[in-house]
């Protein structure tokens, strides 16, 4: 795997990240992942052709159950796995030669057996946009055991690399398209909406296929957002009117439509979805528009599309930008809670926090932390930085100690609003202290804060702590840059220093706007 | 540029050595980065700046660089070491 190093560090470093690679044993690698004595954030596994055929001269099978297992073992550790599958054989240039069919079978079963979560990589791809030429090199297999050309490998070190970039951080996560002569052919406003270019067989073809990629990467979790210069009226129409169009209205979180500058109308919508500019993507037929937004938000990911429409998607699949590597179910859901989240912030900011947040609806669902909320709550202890009082990165074990004593306090909440549930966003344990309860820990998910649910959370507590004769609770806030703004929500209910702890007695909760939905109190 | 200096050339960028000289008796043991990769890299520049192809019986036989220079003078290419080596 040598050859392979010096592309994956350049191409790493030149995604942002450092690395440190070490070699495992030419065959040794099972062992290694299994005994778990290995410290790395991720794995690269190749099993290549050449070293199942030993270069070519035999046809042997793999030991699947073992190469799963490690696979599994290395995946529980929380370690990521990149696998790369058998590329093709330099007898593959003949279609019909056995050696495709078994080295397809391999892939095959491969792909059966790893479990999900292993991020699978098929050198196919990058064999074909290289040449088989300048692929196959069986005299390096004979002097250095490298499957392929060293120059060859360096590229596929690349290719490596950005799947790796990809899987700790998606590059883009949310794409803004203009519509006129980018999604279709024509200017709606100009030419009429029966007049739009939409055959996939003639000049329709390339915006049609710019729609099916777009739609494709929606599918896979990137939110979409219109923004055009348009009447809203004409904008919506093609959508409505002509059936060759394949993204619809339903496609984008959001839709907007004005004569204002596209920066502008931009910078709102990358706030409203709480993302990073340089994670959104804007494509845009008109190089003045581009500029534009460049201008203004230097950041953002402007793609130069060509002049030459037949050429977009090409360049945007080869730009690898939109590489995303592994996706489970969680994404389809993202995309429904942008959307939610996108309805929320409007709805704010036209109306004012305080009518808003009463309009809400909102409702909080107490729920004794159980088998079932267990791994989320996990989650949740490792994951939130700003609001949490302790910061105690408990693990599993000791988590389960706290909610296995039946005299604490240990409950999970799952939030809701009138615009969607947003599942369970807070954690507070609590142990019995002298007349009262002291906080283990203390969260809410940054997707909620600033909405009341933390003051629900401690009138729910207060309940508790009443059905147990308690009214004090200590607070002991593990201050840091980061949980910054615990302060103000102590100051609020009352808790005043005392030593390295707050404390208060009891705690006065502000008014808020939550409703606390309870089945069966516990107490 | 003669064969040499482009060989010479070609052994300085592999290794990063700058300063490197060559000599018939040259090998592996006296370069300390002449490693099995390195020796790969090293064949490959020279494949590419002599336009040959090495086989892999002939890298495998080669002991040192005076071995080397007598397989590349054997597919056309003109490598003469100065008078003072």
């Amino acid at each position: 795997m040598d050859f392979l190093i010096p592309g994956l560090k350049l191409a790493l470093a030149d995604e942002g990240y450092g690395c440190d690679v070490a070699p495992a044993s030419f065959d040794g690698w099972i062992p290694e992942a299994l005994s778990g004595s290995v410290e790395a954030d991720v794995w690269v596994v190749w099993v290549s052709t050449m070293g199942v055929s030993v270069g070519g001269s035999d046809r042997r099978s793999l030991p699947v159950a073992a190469i799963a297992e490690a696979a599994s073992a290395i995946l529980k550790r929380g370690q990521k796995l990149i696998f790369l599958l058998p590329e093709a054989a330099v007898e593959e240039d003949d279609p019909a030669s056995p050696v495709a069919a078994w080295r397809r079978g391999l892939c095959e079963t491969l792909r059966q057996a790893l479990p999900s979560g292993t991020v699978t990589v098929d050198p196919d791809c990058l064999q074909r946009r290289l040449g088989i030429d300048r692929w196959h090199a069986g005299r390096y297999w004979s002097t250095a055991k490298a499957p392929c050309h060293p120059d060859a490998m360096t590229a596929l070190g690349a290719e490596v690399a950005v799947t790796i970039a990809r899987c700790l951080a998606p590059r883009i996560k949310a794409v803004v398209v203009d519509l006129d002569n980018t999604l279709w052919d024509g200017v709606v406003g100009e030419d009429g909406v029966e007049n739009l270019e939409l055959d996939a067989n003639a000049a329709g073809r390339p915006h049609l296929h710019l729609q099916r990629f777009l739609k494709d990467l929606s599918l896979r979790g990137v939110p979409l957002a219109v923004v055009s210069k348009n009447n809203r009226d004409d904008a919506v129409r093609p959508f409505l009117e002509r059936p060759e169009m394949i993204l619809r209205l339903d496609d984008f979180v959001a839709f907007e439509a004005s004569w204002e500058h596209k920066s502008a109308v931009i910078a709102r919508l990358v706030d409203r979805l709480s993302l990073l500019p340089s994670a959104v993507c804007f494509l845009d037929d008109s190089p003045r528009e581009r500029a534009e937004v460049r201008a203004a938000l230097p950041e953002l990911a402007v793609f130069e599309l060509d002049d030459d429409p037949e050429l977009w998607v090409d360049q945007l699949v080869r730009s690898r930008l939109f590489a995303i590597p592994a996706v489970g179910n969680d994404d389809a859901l993202r995309v429904k809670d942008y959307r939610a989240e996108i309805a929320r912030r409007r709805a704010a900011d036209e109306m004012g926090v305080e009518a808003f947040l009463s309009g809400l609806e909102m409702k909080l669902r107490p729920m004794r932390i159980d088998a079932r909320t267990f791994p989320r709550v996990v989650s949740l202890v490792h994951k939130t930085n700003q609001f949490n009082l302790t910061n105690r990165r408990h693990g599993p074990a000791a988590i389960k100690t706290l909610v296995d004593a039946p005299e604490n306090y240990a409950y999970c909440f799952e939030a809701s609003d009138r615009f969607g549930p947003a599942g369970i966003v807070g954690v507070l344990i609590a142990t019995p202290e002298g007349g009262g309860c002291v906080l283990d820990t203390w969260l809410l998910s940054c997707r909620v804060l600033s909405r009341g649910f933390e003051f629900a959370m401690i009138e729910h507590l207060q309940a508790w702590l009443a059905a147990h004769g308690g009214v004090r609770v200590i607070a002991p806030w593990n201050r840091s840059g980061k949980n910054a703004l615990l302060g103000p929500v102590l100051d609020g209910m009352g808790f005043t220093p005392d030593g390295e702890v707050f404390v208060a007695c009891p705690p006065a909760v502000p008014a808020h706007h939550c409703m606390i939905v309870e089945d069966t109190p516990c107490f | 540029m003669n064969d040499f200096e482009k060989l010479l050339g070609v052994f300085r960028v592999t290794f990063g050595k700058p300063d490197l000289d060559l000599r018939p008796s040259l090998s592996a043991a006296d370069v300390d980065n002449w490693d099995s990769f390195n020796h790969i890299n090293l064949i490959i520049a020279i494949e590419e700046a002599f336009g040959v192809r090495l086989k892999t019986r002939e890298v495998n036989s080669m002991k040192n660089v005076g071995d080397l220079v007598g397989i590349l003078n054997g597919k056309g290419a003109a490598i003469a070491w100065p008078t003072s080596a």
